[in-house]
């Protein structure tokens, strides 16, 4: 089967105007970079696709958060598309669900380049060039055929000579989401471990034979050649026996939990139905974690080091203005005990931004998490009777949050709205942080309370 | 260590009392009231710990030491002891301990003897009055406390309190809910404040929707004026053009017409010409006038319809003119508003410094609870000055006992002082005695005087008896016995001679000389009887004398030996009168010297005697004031138990009123004091946030009210416009509404006076067009036209051909003037000068109020766009949700922190509650079953809150009740069973010292007494030494029911004879 050639640029999860990076005490020139990294992510976005000429950009999901009512984002995404408008871009806009549909509907004199995807009985969008039909765009993972039924001749000439659309389905999965769930029926795998081993730089193939399997299986409805998802903490492209499945990630990471380099995903769709999907860097911060294990042995020097060889091996984007560190140093008590000094901990991390070649001190920083093993923590051996009794306490008030009710009453009656803002953050509390904050508490007490008895 | 005997030499009441007390259990002493039980128990402690320091002020205002003394039996370990102490004044005494050969200081035997406990820890814990059981505080004392609370604490006690101290330090660095203070507290208020600016920053989007439509309105309205204003030039250029073409058009029309219709006149009116150039310039001038005022009511006319415009603010003059006139309040309610604020955050400020004056545990919360109304604070006034009351009757009635007890001992004292050479004989004894002798001295006297009489008559005697007693010279009876003879021979004879006759006056002579011889010799012999007799009778007197004076002399004798006897250092004289009568001299009574002694020694015995009259009366006035003693003790106790109930309806009444329990009466009235002071500050602080709030309500409905009336006014009232800037705004619109009104009413006026005018002007120049046609009418003509050209047709023939020219050359110059316009004939033919002037100028009037709306226009534009600008250049909303993010995230950081804080202590609070429960000190598990016992099983447990001096009892319910909440009984009972426990646990320590306790069940009901009479007795089956004082005879019943003999002491103000039979028994 033959494709009219197109390339388009495939974004996600841009959330415009988003707060992202819950550091506190950024330096203020970091945090100036870190509030506007997603509007100059999505202006990068924006650059590139013009810089590529593409034929359209793709946004699936979450381009903005409704909930905020940003107007920042809303200018943003308005001077974007105005700016595509001008090159002649179309853009295609599948609402998420952060951003949803009515969000998008009540933005006023949204360029006539703007198209919002709609479910399937809405209709399906083409994307025309020189009048002539080369993409079409939906919501569902297959595809009405023609309208009219076509003769074996003109399915014929179709498959051999004339230039079929190339059909893309816009779909917002996410992390949690099933993939055998989504995608269902949708091109069944040939290799079960290829969505495995897919990369941003394998090459689908959305060969011509697999095209008429297609047609011939689903009769009027054909599965589409790219599903183009949304909503993935992380880039990852799964290829099926026809087509290829692909979500860039966000376009611009939020935390450290989306490390590594950020952007959009240029697809560019040959002749022969060779698909290259491209990794594109958008991002104007980002986000590093290292999980470094602290030796029993400790030395400074050698830790610097090991951390030094992470560094070593990180490639900066240009586009990158400011790099935030994570540097998660796990280890064992009483070792890891010195890493928790204030004095060590600041001098570590001007260490550590001094050993950074790139980037400078200036646009980076670097935050330490100690992490205590935990078979460090659980007492054994000759163990304080007390210590003993708290822990079983402690292991006996596992449970939900109804354990920190009191507490929030206590906070209640001094202020109402106090408590309220806590018992609604209660979900979102890390309860396995709090049990080991308790948990180290428990050992710092008991073992501050048993010094002066050795003593003795 | 345990008491044997006791032997009081002398201390207080007591004197040479010695009681045998049993050494093993239980031994009860009774005794009424004033019979000396304190006294006693004081006693022991005094010997055991030393006699409190004494002051006894004698008459003579000197001081002198009272010497205490009296010694305690004792068995120790290592044997029978005797601690002997002697006390001056202003000592604690000297101690000896006898019975050990050690040679030590007593001092230090005694120490050991007593264990070293300390005489604080034997007040408080050893020796138990009802005073020491009702107060808590005694409990509280620093070693009884240390006994109780600290030893109990243990090492794994004071792990867990630091534990928890630690926890709430850190807990409160998080968060203080007394102070509202605290890193959790800071990263709230943060978060709140930037959620409340982001929810003012909600609305941006709608906004700049709206700017965006108003721009895109504003841009049309613009492209709409411009093109009207392009037509509207254009058909103005038209009409100027035609009206500059036309005269000259008409002209010619008008000179080529005049030249081909000109006939020839012969009869023409003469001066026709002046007549009607006359009627014509009044024509023309009438026209003109008329035209003037047309114009002027064109112009009037464009001037409404301006007015008009402006007035279209009018219909909502209204509403703003309510609004402006609001302007005055609105500023002052702002003013008033921030006054309110800045009161209440003054007030709170005042409250929070109130709140932390008051202390840890307080709140606003519980000040809030407290009820600090006149009837609350009358109630607690009246609790503290019944206690108050209560206390200072208790102090009076205790120094008034003290002063009377000490004025009594020291009265006592110095009586006994005074007594003692009195050597153990009773002072009505020696009274009796020294009366006795004082008889015996005066009846010595009297037989001394007597035999001084009896001395004198001897001698008186012996002197008569010297000057009669001589015995009659012989020749005297010899002459009287002659006489005798003679006359009776005279007699005789002269009787014989009488008889006889022989003479009778001879013999009568005879017979008379005969009887008077004879009645001289018995007149002589008679008297010589009488004599003789009286003689024997002097004699025989004398000798009764000499017997009465022996007999004096024995008496006196025997006085002498029995006063000598009674006055044995008075020297002893010699009883020279008695000496002498012994000796058979004669009695010379007694001497000079011997009487001076006897009068001394009668004097003395009689000043003795007074004197020991007056020591009676002294004696009797301490008896008279050691029962006054006795009732004023009485009333003490009433007024201590009086006390104690005051005491506790003073507890209850802090209670009751939210306040910590407290017998300082005016520590509790200032934290009081000072709690009224922070309610007042609270209502204050209430009352000014209130009057903030509604103030605020006010100006925010008043400004809601003001967007309303703004909105539907067409005008878009910014959210952060100041009102009073914009009330200032309307104001002056509204003061140039009223102009306008004026103007266009004045333009109606003027408008309607022109148009009447122009009526006139009218009829005036159809008057002139009237006089005129007749003009024409003389001349033959119907019209001017016919009449000019009738008159001037020859003049005017070769005029028009001049002026035709001139005008075709005119009209060609106007044409060409305007080369895009082309200037249709019709148009020409139709013109009407007037018509097209007033449309020149109605057109001049739109495009100038065009320009004007154009400009207004792009004023508003141009305030839209910079409001877009600021819009879409603000990044403040961008901020802000960045800067809540990282607050949030420090929020779930902290909150974890701090509820793993409160995990840990919930997990710490369960060891301390399992350690509390389980690991109580062996004191409070001990009492714990004493008061099982004294309680009948009301109340099971006892036990501390780890690292608090605080009793809870458990109640059979399983429920746990702070002291406070229990009865006055109970609370004895408690605080009996833990002295108890605490006695057993020192015993278990080698600490065995006797337990004194005095009437401690007066305040038990039957039952509980009963319960405690057992508990007494099992207790001093362990080994415990237990002496029970008590002034209530069925106590002692009860022991004595129990096979406990009571030692019955001796009533010190009771007769004798009205103790009961058994009490006699005492001593």
């Amino acid at each position: 089967m033959a494709f009219a050639p197109l390339r388009f640029l495939h974004a996600a999860d841009a959330r415009l105007d988003q707060a992202i990076g819950e550091i506190p005490k950024l330096p203020p020139r970091l945090a100036a970079i870190v509030q506007d990294a997603t509007r100059a992510a999505f202006d990068r976005f924006i650059a590139l696709a013009i810089e590529h000429e593409v034929d359209f950009v793709l946004l699936v999901g979450n381009s903005f958060v409704e909930a905020d009512q940003s107007l920042s984002a809303r200018l943003s995404l308005l001077d974007g598309f105005e700016q595509l408008d001008r090159s002649g871009i179309q853009a295609l806009i599948l609402p998420g669900t952060l951003d949803p549909l009515e969000a998008w509907r009540r933005i006023p004199d949204l360029p006539e380049n703007v198209t919002l995807l709609e479910p399937h009985p809405k209709g399906i969008v083409v994307v025309k060039r020189d009048d002539k039909v080369v993409a079409r765009v939906g919501t569902e993972l297959f595809m009405p055929a023609r309208k009219k039924a076509r003769t074996l001749r003109d399915d014929l000439r179709s498959v051999s000579q004339r230039p079929v659309p190339f059909k893309i389905a816009a779909i917002q999965s996410g992390d949690e989401a099933d993939d055998a769930a989504v995608f269902g029926d949708w091109c069944p795998e040939e290799q079960s471990d290829a969505a495995a081993s897919a990369s941003d730089e394998q090459i689908a193939k959305a060969n011509a034979g697999s095209a008429s399997a297609g047609n011939n299986g689903s009769g009027r409805w054909l599965p589409v050649d790219y599903v183009a998802l949304g909503g993935g903490t992380a880039r990852r492209t799964i290829a099926r026996r026809r087509g290829i499945a692909h979500d860039p990630g966000p376009l611009q990471g939020r935390g450290a939990d989306q490390a590594g380099p950020r952007g959009c995903t240029l697809v560019t769709v040959e002749q022969d139905g060779t698909l290259r999907c491209d990794f594109l860097p958008a991002a104007s911060v980002r986000w590093e974690q290292f999980l470094v294990e602290v030796p029993s042995s400790f030395d400074r020097a050698g830790l610097l080091a090991r951390c030094r060889a992470h560094l070593d091996g990180l490639r900066p984007e240009a586009c990158e203005n400011a790099w935030i560190f994570q540097w998660v140093l796990h280890g064992r008590r009483p070792t890891i005990d010195v890493l928790e000094d204030e004095s060590f901990r600041r001098q570590f991390r001007q260490d550590l931004a001094n050993a950074a070649a790139v980037p400078s001190s200036d646009d980076s920083m670097h935050q330490l998490i100690i992490e205590a093993d935990e078979n460090s923590i659980e007492p054994t051996g000759n163990v304080d009777p007390l210590q003993a009794d708290f822990l079983e306490a402690l292991s006996a008030r596992r449970g939900t949050s109804d354990l920190f009710r009191p507490s929030v009453n206590d906070l209640r009656a001094a202020d109402a709205h106090w408590a309220d803002r806590l018992d609604g953050l209660l979900n979102d509390l890390n309860a396995e942080a709090i049990r080991t904050h308790a948990d180290r508490i428990g050992q710092q007490l008991f073992r501050a309370a048993m010094a002066p008895g050795a003593a003795r | 260590m345990k008491i044997t005997k006791i032997k009081v030499d002398r201390f207080g009441v007591w004197r040479q009392l010695a009681l045998p007390v049993s050494g093993r259990g239980l031994t009860v002493f009774y005794g009424p009231n004033e019979a000396g039980k304190t006294t006693l128990w004081r006693f022991i402690r005094s010997i055991l710990y030393g006699f409190e320091p004494f002051e006894v002020d004698l008459d003579g205002g000197t001081v002198q030491p009272v010497r205490w003394e009296g010694a305690l039996q004792v068995e120790a370990g290592a044997g029978p002891f005797s601690i002997h102490r002697i006390s001056d004044r202003g000592t604690r005494g000297l101690v000896s301990v006898v019975g050990t050969d050690r040679q030590e200081p007593a001092e230090a035997l005694l120490t050991e003897l007593l264990f070293r406990t300390n005489e604080s820890l034997f007040e408080n814990v050893f020796a138990v009055g009802l005073n020491e059981l009702q107060e808590l505080a005694t409990l509280e004392d620093e070693e009884v406390a240390h006994h109780i609370y600290g030893l109990t604490l243990g090492p794994t006690g004071q792990k867990l309190l630091d534990a928890t101290r630690a926890l709430d330090g850190q807990a409160g660095a998080l968060f203080d809910a007394a102070t509202r203070s605290g890193r959790l507290v800071d990263v709230l208020e943060r978060d709140q404040s930037l959620r409340e600016e982001l929810d003012a920053h909600r609305g941006l989007r709608e906004e700049h929707a709206d700017a965006c439509a108003r721009r895109g309105r504003i841009e049309a309205r613009i492209e709409t004026l411009k093109r009207r204003r392009s037509q509207l030039e254009r058909q103005h250029s038209g009409h100027r053009l035609l009206e500059r073409v036309w005269p000259y058009w008409h002209q010619v029309r008008e000179i080529e017409r005049e030249l081909a219709e000109i006939p020839v006149l012969a009869h023409f009116p003469s001066r026709s010409e002046e007549r009607l150039e006359r009627l014509e310039a009044d024509l023309e001038s009438s026209t003109h006038l008329r035209d003037q005022l047309s114009q002027d009511v064109a112009a009037l006319r464009s001037r409404r319809k301006e007015l008009a415009d402006a007035r279209r603010l009018n219909k909502h003059a209204a509403a703003f003119s309510g609004f402006v006139e609001h302007a005055g309040w609105y500023r002052d309610v702002s003013q008033q508003a921030a006054a309110a604020r800045a009161r209440s955050a003054e007030r709170q400020c005042r409250l929070d410094g109130a709140v932390h004056e008051l202390g840890e545990g307080w709140s606003v919360e519980r000040l809030e609870r407290i009820d600090t109304s006149p009837a609350a604070h009358r109630r607690i006034l009246a609790a503290a000055d019944r206690f108050r009351t209560a206390l200072r009757r208790r102090h009076r009635m205790a120094r008034r006992q003290k002063l009377l007890n000490r004025a009594m001992r020291k009265r006592a004292a110095l009586l006994e002082e005074r007594l003692k050479p009195l050597g153990g004989v009773s002072l009505d004894q020696a009274i009796a005695e020294q009366t006795a002798r004082l008889a015996h001295l005066k009846e010595l006297t009297r037989l001394k005087e007597r035999e001084a009489e009896l001395a004198r008559r001897q001698r008186t005697l012996a002197e008569q008896l010297a000057a009669d007693g001589a015995e009659m010279p012989l020749w005297i009876a010899k002459f009287l016995a002659l006489l005798a003879g003679s006359g009776l021979l005279v007699t005789a004879i002269g009787l014989y001679q009488a008889a006889a006759a022989v003479d009778l006056v001879a013999g009568a002579g005879l017979t008379f000389i005969g009887f008077t011889g004879l009645g001289l010799a018995w007149g002589f012999k008679r008297h010589r009887d009488v004599q003789s007799a009286a003689d024997a009778e002097r004699a025989d007197e004398r000798r009764s004398v000499a017997a009465q004076i022996r007999e004096t002399n024995d008496a006196i004798s025997r006085l002498d030996a029995t006063v000598a006897g009674s006055g044995a250092s008075e020297p002893a004289q010699a009883t020279d009168t008695a000496g002498d009568v012994a000796s058979g001299g004669n009695p010379t009574g007694p001497t000079p010297a011997a009487q001076g002694y006897h009068e001394q020694r009668l004097q003395q015995a009689s000043e003795r005697l007074n004197e020991l009259q007056r020591w009676a009366r002294a004696h009797r006035v301490i008896q008279a004031r050691r029962k006054r003693l006795s009732e004023l003790r009485s009333r003490f106790q009433s007024v201590q138990r009086a006390l104690s109930a005051e005491r506790q309806s003073w507890c209850l009444s802090l209670k009751e009123n939210g306040l910590s329990e407290s017998v300082k009466i005016s520590e509790a009235l200032e934290i009081w004091h000072r709690i009224a002071d922070a309610r007042q500050h609270f209502r204050d602080t209430q009352a000014a946030a209130a009057e903030a709030d509604q103030l605020q309500r006010q100006l925010d409905s008043f400004h809601g009210r003001m967007q309303e009336a703004a909105r539907r006014a067409g005008r878009n009232l910014d959210d952060g416009a100041q009102p009073l800037e914009v009330l200032a705004d309307w104001g002056r619109e509204l003061e140039s509404l009223a102009g306008v009104s004026e103007d266009v009413r004045q333009t109606h006026r003027e408008l309607w006076q022109q148009r009447q005018k122009r009526r006139q002007a009218a009829r005036q120049v159809q008057i002139l067009r009237l006089r005129r046609m007749t003009l024409f009418a003389k001349g033959g003509a119907s019209n001017r036209a016919e009449f000019l050209e009738r008159a001037g047709w020859v003049r005017r023939r070769a005029e028009c051909d001049g002026l035709l020219a001139t005008a075709q050359e005119e009209l060609r110059a106007a044409g060409e003037s305007e080369p895009d316009l082309a200037i249709v004939e019709e148009d020409l033919v139709n013109f009407n000068e007037d018509e097209n002037r007033e449309r020149v100028e109605a057109l001049a009037a739109e495009l100038e109020q065009i320009e004007r709306d154009l400009h207004a226009a792009f004023e508003e534009l141009g305030s839209v766009k910079q409001s877009l600008k600021a819009l879409e250049s603000s990044c403040e909303a961008s901020r802000l949700r960045f800067e809540a993010s990282q607050t949030c995230h420090e929020l779930k950081r902290t909150a974890e922190e701090w509820l793993g804080l409160a995990l840990a202590r919930q997990a710490l609070d369960r060891v301390r509650s399992k350690f509390e429960r389980n690991c109580q000190p062996a004191v409070l598990a001990s009492a714990s079953r004493y008061l099982e016992r004294l309680t009948r099983g009301r109340y099971r447990n006892i036990w501390t809150p780890l690292g608090q001096r605080e009793l809870r009892i458990d109640d059979e319910r399983g429920q746990t009740l702070t002291v406070d909440k229990l009865s006055g009984g109970t609370r004895e009972q408690l605080f009996l069973a833990v002295r108890m426990a605490a006695v057993r646990q020192l015993a278990q320590q080698g600490i065995e010292l006797p337990m004194a306790f005095d009437d401690v069940l007066v305040n038990f009901d039957q039952q509980r007494t009963e319960a405690a009479v057992e508990t007494l007795l099992e207790f001093s089956q362990q080994n415990q030494q237990v002496l029970f004082f008590t002034c209530h005879l069925h106590l002692a019943h009860l022991f004595e029911a129990r096979g406990i003999e009571p030692i019955w002491l001796p009533g010190q103000n009771l007769p004798q004879q009205n103790l009961p039979q058994q009490e006699r028994r005492a001593g």
